[in-house]
């Protein structure tokens, strides 16, 4: 029975090739569709789960507030903060404290290795994470000073281990940056995997900060700066969100409101598993995704197989009255409803499977386009991996399918099985009313979802163009930023030496402008929270943004004055303690309470314990991406090491400007790495989540419209079979082919229309919402959904068109000849 | 076999009801091959699809062998007709998609009949129709003639007690349904009990009684043997 079953499935499927390949390629684009995008949303989803003791492993977040109002939404917080919760609290087993070296450069046998991450963490973040050893004794590692583990990948970079004797690497030393201590190695890890939102090439003891010749003393336990990152570990089946309960008087209790800090702390925990995909925060040290997208990409491959399968469940039922006489004779015959039931289930399973086959097929083959886009490398075994809520995912996507090929199967299964024999032998078949309602509705379901994702991929697309276009308030273009030479040591002839150096560079003909900041367009400054007027006795304490410059950057960048004058040479100075003029923003003016601009100018500001006169009032500038508010900003005239060089070059002839500029570096700041990069790429690099939102529904939403039109081509075609003979009375009777076409079309573009105005609603309200999240932003107008309809419309007219010319074209004659 | 009595079958549209089978009785014994006749309309085929177990009346008496099956249900009237009940039709009614072998297979498919045996008993039936050199052709690559052999073929290979015609020369040229109608012949002197509706003169005389219908009654009855 099962093989009879298969043999009268198949040779359906070759004898009706036209709609066999609709719903083959509709199934196998739209599986295809979705078997990409979820091993993207698993990988996603996948973020730290390789922790054994991820269900108790958390990071200590903290809002903080100023004059009522949030000024931090933060990872970074205070030294003291993990220890401090472990001795207040039972249900914290173990802390670690983080902080990042940043970009360093690593020294060994005289080989230098740029751009290295490394982190200091607590020897306890070595048994609460799951980075396993290669060689050395993780219990120990990092116990002491000046010791460092280095990732399996650096420790064949640094000694060109071919033969995997880790062990030997043990007790060798490396150098760090300019630190005159080396550090020993200790231990040898794995690399950390692509899917932990922690990625470093070398760990260093966190006691390292704390010995030397200047210990950092605020990193040891201190409640006053607030630049270390905590991860902690709870007790098993502790429920974080009772222990977060109690932070209100964790905080009263070490803060005693804001006296200590100077602003109220509010501490959470975010579970380390969600580091990665639920992170709003600022000071972020892993590496985020965005929720927003993998949702959003989740829902738009559940919409891409959802129309595959409606337009299987359509075109299935709408050629019914063609099957309707097989059901007939079958049923004479003894067949059972059962039976005639399994038999097209049998059918609609063998074209699921065909179309599964080649979904496969077409993910091979699409694989790498699709990780060029996403930027990762993807592979099937994504599918299978464990990932947040477990292997939900996998086993979702496989309810998925079965449920879809049972649903898609089933219901004209229902419907073709239920033909009452006698009728339709008697060719008095006629398709039901509910049958007709239920194809338009599914018609309409299929083109709301698909003018929903034209509306979503036109408010992207213009989002992203707005963003693009946007005036940041200074200029980015053709700035090439050339890494500090953070190998020189800050002394009283680092500044001569730099301004030499810009000197320099500034006599090459393609340079039109270098500058100097701690900070490029894109970093996060640093944040002042005791800011307020000398002149200002109500007792406010103010948060402003900081940021120490020289005195071309407002000119190189392009900044406007509003008031007041620039830095000269003259305000700078090796010792920090001498530094007293200040630019301000207009932001800050507001926030400070100026009157004006000009006001601003020759009054004084304190920032903590120290005193500024403002010089200058700057046009406020974007240094993040435009999803954050412009804030009140100060700029001191200060130098560092690890301040970037902005040169501002000529487009033409970039490699020989790079050239020169080496060879300028090398001159000035011998030992020291060169290493550049174009500041506008950089910066974009902030959009990349949104950018690759975009691109990704751009083009899934076209799958999901060519996947919806397969299925419109196919009901058109069968439309317009059954009408030929209407088709022939009429043009007898004299109708145009532009009647007929119009005849044929109207149908559709009725139902096309209703869904447009089904859709826009939620699409709108969605849309907006995604809005929300930048802070400049276009607003939603209506010729996006005039755009969005119209375009629907022309899609679904082509597509129609196409069957409906044909039909209006063909020879009256033929068709009624067959009366 | 058949016992019917005071037969009542309607069909009621929104504003009209139409009376098909108006307190109609006749019985009909094994081995017997009776001809129905009457002008369209008169109720001759519903009479075929009650007795063919394809639709239930709304009043009456439907004895089969003895059996009240007048009310009987949907999943029991299936079953009841693929053991007992071959049907002939006047569009033949093949499965298109379905070879000549594989269409006369299917009732014995549905009867649960096992594969050596069903390949025995399909290629019997067909050779008696002298079609077995057509066993692997679709229906669409045969003649209307031989297509209604097939359809005929796959009305017998469950041996049937009772074989219902509807008009089975209707698309049918003469020589064609003359061969149609001596098949017929064949295989109710071979035991089979034989109900035909039709509206031809010539192939009403191959039955041993004529029933004819007016208006969803019994008229007249000739016996012709």
């Amino acid at each position: 029975m099962i093989r009879n079953y298969f043999k009268i499935a198949w040779r359906n499927i070759i004898r009706h090739k036209a709609y066999s390949s609709i719903n083959i390629a509709g199934l196998a684009i739209g599986m295809a569709a979705c078997l990409l995008i979820l091993q993207y949303v698993n990988f996603e989803l996948s973020y730290d789960q390789f922790n054994t003791h991820k269900e108790g492993l958390y990071r200590v977040v903290n809002d903080r507030y100023q004059n009522g109002k949030l000024v931090q939404h933060g990872t970074i917080t205070y030294s003291g903060v993990g220890k401090a919760m472990q001795d207040d609290y039972p249900e914290v087993v173990n802390h670690a404290r983080v902080k990042p070296f940043g970009g360093m450069i690593i020294t060994c046998n005289n080989k230098k290795f740029g751009e290295q991450q490394v982190i200091a963490v607590d020897n306890s973040f070595l048994s609460m994470f799951s980075y396993p050893f290669i060689a050395g004794d993780i219990k120990t590692a990092l116990k002491e000073p000046f010791t460092v583990i280095l990732t399996q990948t650096s420790a064949n970079k640094y000694f060109d281990i071919r033969d995997n004797n880790y062990t030997s690497l043990i007790g060798k030393l490396v150098t760090m940056g300019t630190d005159s201590m080396p550090y020993k190695i200790t231990g040898i890890c794995k690399d950390a995997p692509e899917n932990s939102h922690l990625q470093f090439d070398a760990l260093a003891s966190y006691t390292t900060l704390l010995a030397g010749k200047y210990p950092y003393r605020e990193a040891d336990y201190n409640f006053t700066q607030s630049d270390f990152w905590h991860y902690i570990q709870l007790r098993q089946g502790t429920d974080y969100k009772a222990l977060q309960a109690k932070f209100d008087a964790f905080s009263q209790r070490h803060f005693e409101g804001n006296k200590i800090s100077g602003s109220v702390e509010k501490f959470s925990l975010q579970p380390v598993v969600k580091a990665h995909l639920y992170s709003d925060f600022e000071y972020e040290i892993g590496r985020t995704g965005s929720s927003t997208v993998v949702w959003g990409l989740l829902i738009i491959a559940l919409f891409i197989i959802v129309i595959a399968w409606v337009n299987y469940i359509n075109l299935s039922t709408a050629r019914s009255s063609e099957r309707a006489r097989e059901v007939g004779v079958r049923k004479v015959t003894g067949a059972t409803k059962g039976q005639l039931i399994r038999q097209f289930l049998t059918e609609s399973l063998l074209i699921n499977i065909i179309a599964l086959l080649s979904a496969i097929l077409l993910v091979l083959v699409f694989q790498s386009p699709f990780n060029a886009l996403i930027q990762h490398r993807l592979s099937f075994s994504f599918l299978l991996q464990k990932s947040l809520g477990g292997y939900s995912i996998t086993i979702g996507l496989s309810a998925l399918i079965l449920t879809g090929i049972f649903i898609s199967g089933f219901y004209p299964a229902f419907v073709l099985s239920s033909f009452r024999p006698i009728l339709v032998l008697k060719g008095k078949f006629s398709a039901s009313k509910k049958g007709i309602v239920l194809r338009k509705g599914l018609v309409v379901g299929q083109f709301a979802i698909t003018v929903a994702l034209i509306i979503g991929s036109l408010v992207v697309f213009h989002q992203m163009k707005y963003l693009n276009e946007q005036e940041l308030g200074m200029n980015i273009d053709q700035m090439l930023i050339i890494k500090p030479p953070i190998l020189m040591n800050f002394d009283s002839s680092f500044m001569a030496k730099e301004n030499s150096f810009k000197e320099e560079l500034k006599q090459i003909s393609s340079i039109k402008g270098v500058a100097t900041a701690n900070r490029v367009a894109g970093d996060e400054m640093s944040r002042d929270f005791d800011v307020h007027r000398v002149d200002d006795n109500s007792g406010n304490h103010f948060t402003v943004r900081n940021m120490g410059i020289d005195y071309d950057y407002i000119n190189v960048y392009g900044i406007k004055l509003m008031a007041g004058r620039n830095f000269t040479p003259l305000d700078y100075n090796a010792d920090f303690n001498k530094l007293h003029n200040m630019i301000i923003n207009v932001s800050a003016v507001k926030l400070l309470g100026f009157a004006s601009n000009g006001d601003a100018i020759g009054k004084q500001i304190m920032d903590g314990n120290s005193r500024w006169d403002v010089i200058g009032v700057i046009k406020d500038f974007h240094q993040k991406s435009l999803r954050y508010p412009l804030e009140p900003t100060t700029l001191i005239p200060a130098y560092s090491t690890y301040s970037p060089i902005s040169v501002k070059v000529n487009s033409s002839n970039i490699a020989a400007t790079v050239a020169s500029i080496k060879a300028k570096y090398a001159q000035f700041f011998p030992g020291n790495l060169f290493d550049y990069y174009f500041l506008d790429e950089k910066f974009n690099e902030q959009y990349k989540n949104d950018r690759l939102f975009g691109k990704a529904f751009g083009i899934f939403a076209g799958f999901a419209i060519f996947i919806a039109c397969l299925g419109l081509l196919g009901l058109s075609l069968f439309a317009t079979t059954q009408r030929t003979k209407e088709i022939g009375v009429r043009k007898v009777l004299g109708a145009s082919v532009t009647n007929i076409i119009l005849l044929l079309s109207k149908d559709f573009i009725r139902l096309v229309l209703i869904a447009f105005i089904i859709a826009s609603p939620p699409a709108y309200f969605i849309m907006h919402e995604w809005l929300q999240d930048f802070a400049y932003r276009i607003n939603i107008g209506w010729w996006v959904f005039a755009i969005a309809g119209s375009l629907a419309v022309i899609i679904a007219l082509a597509t129609i068109s196409f069957q409906a010319i044909r039909a209006a074209l063909a020879n009256p004659v033929i068709s009624l000849r067959s009366e | 076999m058949i016992k019917i009595s005071e037969l009542q079958k309607y069909y009621r549209t929104e504003e009209v009801e139409t009376i098909a089978l108006n307190k109609l009785s006749f019985e009909v014994k094994e081995g017997e091959f009776v001809a129905i006749m009457g002008p369209s309309g008169c109720g001759k085929s519903t009479l075929l699809n009650i007795v063919g177990l394809l639709d239930d009346p709304d009043g009456g008496s439907f004895l089969f062998n003895g059996t009240e099956v007048a009310h009987f249900n949907e999943r029991k009237r299936a079953d009841l007709r693929k053991r007992n009940i071959g049907f002939v039709f006047q569009s033949f009614n093949l499965i298109d998609e379905l070879t000549v072998f594989e269409n006369v297979e299917l009732p014995l498919i549905y009867l649960g009949v096992k594969g050596p045996e069903r390949k025995q008993r399909v290629e019997a039936v067909l050779d008696k129709m002298q079609i077995m050199h057509r066993r692997n052709h679709y229906p669409q690559q045969l003649s209307g003639g031989q297509q209604q052999r097939v359809a005929v073929a796959r009305a017998v290979v469950n041996n049937p007690k009772l074989i219902l015609a509807d008009e089975p020369t209707g698309n049918l040229d003469s020589s064609n349904g003359n061969e149609v109608m001596q098949l017929m012949t064949d295989l109710n002197e071979q035991g089979t009990t034989i109900i035909m509706v039709t509206h031809s003169e010539h192939d009403s005389r191959y039955s041993h009684r004529i029933i004819r219908m007016l208006d969803g009654q019994t008229v007249t009855e000739n016996i012709l043997v």
